[in-house]
């Protein structure tokens, strides 16, 4: 039964990434940041995960939502808005694919209140996990629904525990960038690459942790993004597929058909499409996620 | 993209007509809309107020071994926890009941209700309650449901009688309509075409939640209940009545100015005949508001399989059909009985068959009571029906449009059920034909994308249930009005259609025409938003009523004028002598002191035949069952990419056989039909097959086509062909007076609207690349499977 009214809950604004994770520690796991605010909304208000003790506010941190350069590389602060990451000169005029990205995601009203973080680390939006009802693997239940239930959006590889795909459009590009997200806890911070930070069931920040910078180490010679949406207006990715060539060779990241973004180079992902093993309803996701690979390979 | 709209003008339209037949955007709740300030009963609260909220089943059937509600009513804060042992056993629709007795079945069923200070509090209460269930079977095959053996039986003893084969334990009606031979006529065809059809289920995705407030009025003791309706008088107000087990003399109910979406939705009484029962038993105002869950799973169109034969000559000549009705209706009947009935009529309305054969059958199953949902089947059938035309126009290789075209009943010919239709249905179609380019070659496709296109043609009945009903009008000095009619706003703008109907009449501004609130104390009856009887039914009362006020206020003058009161006439608030407005006199000067006002009174007559149309008998020379058909025809152009199974709207073209009233929030509906397009490309509620929940209730993962998704309301294309007005019933002498409607403006529009949208997708997309769906929607999964690319 998803509900509608929000249950009680303490509520801090942080003035320091220390004063965030601190709080964070103190609450553990019944802890939770909020930044724009629209994903949390939505498990606050269907309550399939449980309502925290406690939300600890970062906008009010300030300086986190910045785009700068900084000797070749693109530093995004966590905080910064959806849109205003699509309008910064800079990733305008050196980074389009990243503008590109922004403005396939959800519709222009979500975009202005959600933050490069949010988009990074929201929960997936399967529709077994997001209702209360269904107490599945991934909130610690014995089954994950998907493969006896209706699984036409569900994964189509490394699917291990979990069918749900990753929704984040972001990281999708972020991974064939190369992007190092710089990630805070009470006891410091540590550089993770965007490739080791999303795990089957999630990715790997600790309750009391952070993510407060991305880092893009170079402009790429050449990118692209493609997501295929059912609903065009608004829509999550059937599938998605970022390629981007940079010094260091060419990456294709693909979204929607994990739980984790698969990477590799352009042969190795069109292999690991080849041995997909899709569930009972969505094999087709292969075939878009093969169409929009080699779209965003044109 | 298209070309823009041209200004459309009644033919002959009586000169000095100022507001009806008129594009005038005019609308006395549009800034309210559009600014917020509107206030639905969502936004409404009174003093001392309670917040209801409702337990619900979390299993798809099963018995209910215990409810334990007492640590709920021991939290501070609530004031009444409620089962069916605290309510007296009235059920809604002769089987629906307030809350669920012993059984649960379907999905969120409500089976507790909670009353509390606030609505956290509510909220925590519903987690004490705890519900003891013994699972039993769940029964969702649609076919296997309304057999003689189905895998379960729902209701014991069953509450509901079926028509015919009532030994069928979960059958709720079946209809059987035989009209020549159908063996005959399959063995006269040249070309015979045969399919199944399954459409999956669909919701309103109504803006606002169902939501209603309860009260006791302390001054008179009676129980006032608020909560949006499409049909105020006709469901609202005597069900209230019933469940609350008083008499319609101690209850009042109301619906604010404005509905937040309905589309079938508002036909139930689904928040009040429960908040009602915590008021009741606390004496408190009580609002509840139903979440956006519970909405979509307590309300929705019903599952449909359809089997259709049709046969037809080698020069296209319909020989036979056979057409066979299945209807998934949910745990209760609610209008399930009637909507396998009436969807007979997708063919009495359009098409010339000679032998034609139905069979229907309406069955309980496992999962959401049907709710009726604009077109009330059309939609649906459309998709089996304007399909199985086009392949069998395919398969004698005769053009699409013409096959349809020279099928089509037109204007005056008896109809299978003996019905003589007035039809502009030809009209119609071969006006979307000339605005799609039909006689042009389409344009090819490019790379991936491959180009259809289709033009469909279907009706909606109109069948108000209204026999007479009647306005009030009460002019004032000013000059106004205030209009006294039960006008139910649900966003069809249907209060600017009426002010514009008075003001036409009244020869006023539309801005000084007031259309009350709908309320019980004061609000006659002038029928219900269902069946788009509104602006003919409610618009032809009020034309009279005005008609009548006037008279009695040139009676008024007429000594004063020095003239006849048949010789007056009036503009602006003045009287004058025909012909001689430099002598004019205000309406004030008759409206002050002992005569306020001056009342008329507008009464219209549509006889029924009633009796005819829940027997299907087809007895007698001709007889009318329908007040009349009005009939659309929609063309689209998509491009389809065989690479994803994506699926572009290029062209929209829809064509209703009216002359629109009000001719802006016509040409509206008309263009904003292709929302329901969806319901040909993606948008289904997707259930899950273990207990029949839906799984996707959210704006968001519904995927109701937006503005952006379809060509938009600027480049479609809308007409109107002329409209042949309403059936004569049988045994009135012609004419029958209430036959032109308003000013000549015969028919309501808006379900006509979306009845093609579903078949014209899988149409177009089956001449774009070549297979044939029978499953709507038509998902990019479903194309690329059919591509056998995946």
């Amino acid at each position: 039964m998803s509900l509608r009214f929000i249950t009680r809950f303490a509520h801090y604004d942080a003035k320091t990434v220390q004063e965030a994770t601190s709080l964070l520690s103190k609450y553990g796991d019944k802890g939770k940041p909020i930044a724009g605010g629209t994903a949390l909304m939505d498990i606050l208000k269907k309550k399939y995960l449980p309502t925290p003790e406690a939300i600890v506010n970062l906008k009010t941190i300030p300086g986190l939502d910045q785009v700068m350069e900084e000797g070749g590389a693109l530093k995004i602060g966590a905080l910064t808005k959806l849109t205003d990451l699509a309008e910064s000169s800079i990733v305008k005029s050196k980074f389009p694919v990243i503008a590109e990205t922004v403005k396939m995601i959800s519709t222009p009203q979500l975009r202005n209140m959600g933050t490069v973080g949010g988009n990074l680390c929201q929960q997936v939006r399967c529709w077994y996990y997001n209702k209360p009802d269904f107490y599945c693997y991934r909130k610690g239940g014995p089954v994950c629904y998907q493969p006896g239930g209706d699984n036409r959006y569900g994964a189509i590889m490394e699917q291990k525990v979990c069918n749900a795909v990753i929704p984040s459009d972001l990281a999708v590009t972020f991974t064939a960038l190369g992007a190092t997200l710089k990630v805070e806890g009470p006891d410091g911070s540590r550089d993770v690459p965007i490739k080791d930070f999303y795990v089957t069931l999630g990715n790997i920040l600790k309750p009391n942790e952070i993510v407060t910078w991305i880092t893009i180490p170079e402009a790429p010679s050449k990118a692209r993004f493609r997501k295929f949406k059912v609903r065009k207006s608004w829509d999550f990715a059937v599938a998605s597929a970022a390629v981007a060539t940079t010094s260091k060779g060419t990456v294709a990241a693909l979204g929607g058909v994990a739980p984790v973004v698969v990477s590799g180079t352009p042969d190795e992902v069109s292999a690991a499409l080849d041995k997909a093993t899709p569930l009972s309803m969505n094999k087709y996701k292969i075939q878009i996620a093969k169409t929009m690979l080699k779209e965003a390979m044109a | 993209m298209v070309e823009t709209k041209k200004e459309y003008t009644w033919e002959n339209k009586p000169a000095g007509q100022k507001y009806v037949g008129v594009r005038n955007s005019w609308n006395p709740d549009a800034v309210g809309v559009v600014t917020g300030s509107m206030r639905y009963v969502h936004d409404m609260s009174m003093p001392n107020m309670l917040y209801g909220r409702m337990k619900t089943s979390t299993v798809a059937h099963a018995r209910i071994k215990s409810i334990d509600t007492s640590a709920a009513k021991a939290m501070p804060g609530v004031a009444a926890v409620l089962t069916a042992d605290d309510i007296p056993d009235v059920r809604m629709f002769g089987d629906e009941p307030v809350v669920a007795r012993g059984k649960v079945m379907y999905y969120m069923e409500p089976i507790a209700l909670v009353a509390a200070e606030t609505p956290e509090i509510a909220e925590a209460a519903l987690e004490k309650i705890k519900v003891e269930y013994e699972e039993l079977p769940v029964g969702l095959d649609i076919e296997a449901m309304a057999s003689a053996n189905p895998p379960v039986v729902l209701h014991t003893p069953k509450l509901l009688k079926s028509r015919f084969y009532d030994e069928r334990p979960n059958l709720i009606n079946a209809t059987i309509g035989i009209h020549g031979d159908v063996e005959k006529g399959f063995a006269e065809a040249d070309a015979i075409v045969e399919g199944k059809w399954d459409v999956k289920r669909f919701t309103h995705m109504t803006a606002g939640p169902n939501c209603a407030i309860t009260w006791i009025d302390p001054n008179d003791g009676r129980l006032n209940c608020m909560e949006e309706t499409q049909s105020i008088f006709q469901v609202h107000y005597p069900v209230a009545a019933a469940v609350a087990n008083l008499p319609m003399s101690k209850v009042r109910f109301r619906c604010p100015r404005k509905i937040a979406g309905a589309y079938g939705n508002r036909s139930y009484v689904h928040a009040a005949s429960r908040a009602l029962w915590l008021t009741l038993k606390t004496g408190r105002p009580v609002k509840l508001m139903f979440t956006r869950d519970e909405t979509t799973q307590i309300t929705s169109r019903p599952r449909w399989r359809f089997y259709f034969k049709v046969g037809c000559k080698k020069d296209g000549t319909l020989t036979a059909g056979k057409f066979t009705v299945y209807n998934a209706n949910g745990g209760y009947g609610r209008f399930g009985a009637g909507i396998v009935r009436n969807a007979i009529f997708q063919f009495s309305g359009n098409w010339r068959f000679p032998n034609f054969r139905y069979d229907s059958f309406a069955a309980y199953t496992n999962e959401t009571p049907m709710q009726n949902l604009h077109t009330f089947a059309h939609q649906e059938v459309c998709f089996a029906v304007n399909q199985a035309m086009d392949m069998l126009a395919e398969k004698i290789g005769m053009d699409k449009y013409k096959f349809k075209r020279m099928n089509l009943l037109v204007n005056d010919e008896v109809n299978i059920l003996n019905e003589i239709v007035r039809s502009g249905a030809a009209e119609a179609l071969d006006l979307a034909a000339q605005h799609i380019g039909w006689d042009k070659p389409k344009a090819p496709g490019t790379g991936p994308w491959k180009r259809g296109r289709a033009i469909d043609v279907g009706n909606v009945y109109i069948n108000p249930l209204v026999e007479k009903p009647l306005a009030y009008v009460r002019l004032n000095a000013n000059p106004g009005c205030d209009i006294f009619g039960s006008v139910h706003d649900l966003g069809t703008q249907i209060n600017a259609t009426v002010a514009f109907i008075a003001a036409e009449t009244l020869k006023i501004p539309p801005e000084n025409c007031v259309v009350t609130d709908l309320d019980t104390d004061h609000t006659t009856f002038t029928g219900s938003a269902y069946a788009n009887q509104q602006a003919f039914v409610a618009g032809t009362c009020v034309m009279k009523a005005c008609q009548d006020a006037l008279r009695k206020l040139f009676e008024k003058a007429a000594p004063e004028l020095g003239a006849n009161p048949e010789d007056l006439d009036t503009k602006d608030g003045m009287i004058f002598v025909k012909g001689k407005p430099e002598n004019a006199l205000p309406w004030a000067k008759f409206m002050l002191g002992t005569t306020p006002f001056i009342w008329g009174m507008g009464e219209a007559w549509f006889p029924l035949d009633a009796e005819n149309i829940n027997t299907m008998k087809t007895e007698g020379k001709w007889r009318r069952l329908n007040l009349l058909y009005m009939f659309a025809a929609t063309a689209v152009e998509v491009l389809v990419n065989e690479e994803t199974g994506d699926v572009k709207i290029e062209k929209f073209v829809n064509v209703s056989d009216t002359r629109p009233i009000n001719v802006w929030a016509c040409d509206q509906q008309m263009e904003m039909a292709q929302n329901y397009l969806g319901a040909g490309l993606y948008t289904e509620m997707i259930q899950d097959q273990s207990n029949g929940a839906y799984l996707n209730t959210t704006h968001l993962e519904n995927k109701w086509p937006s503005a952006l998704d379809v060509p938009g309301p600027s480049n479609a294309v809308v007409d109107h062909a002329p409209s042949p007005g309403m059936m004569q019933p049988y045994g009135i002498p012609e004419p029958w007076p209430d036959v032109w409607g308003v000013y000549g403006g015969g028919k309501g529009i808006s379900e006509a609207t979306i009845v093609n949208c579903q078949s014209v997708i899988a149409n177009a997309i089956a001449d774009a690349i070549g297979v044939r769906f029978y499953e709507a929607p038509i998902e990019p999964r479903k194309i690329l499977q059919a591509l056998g690319k995946a």
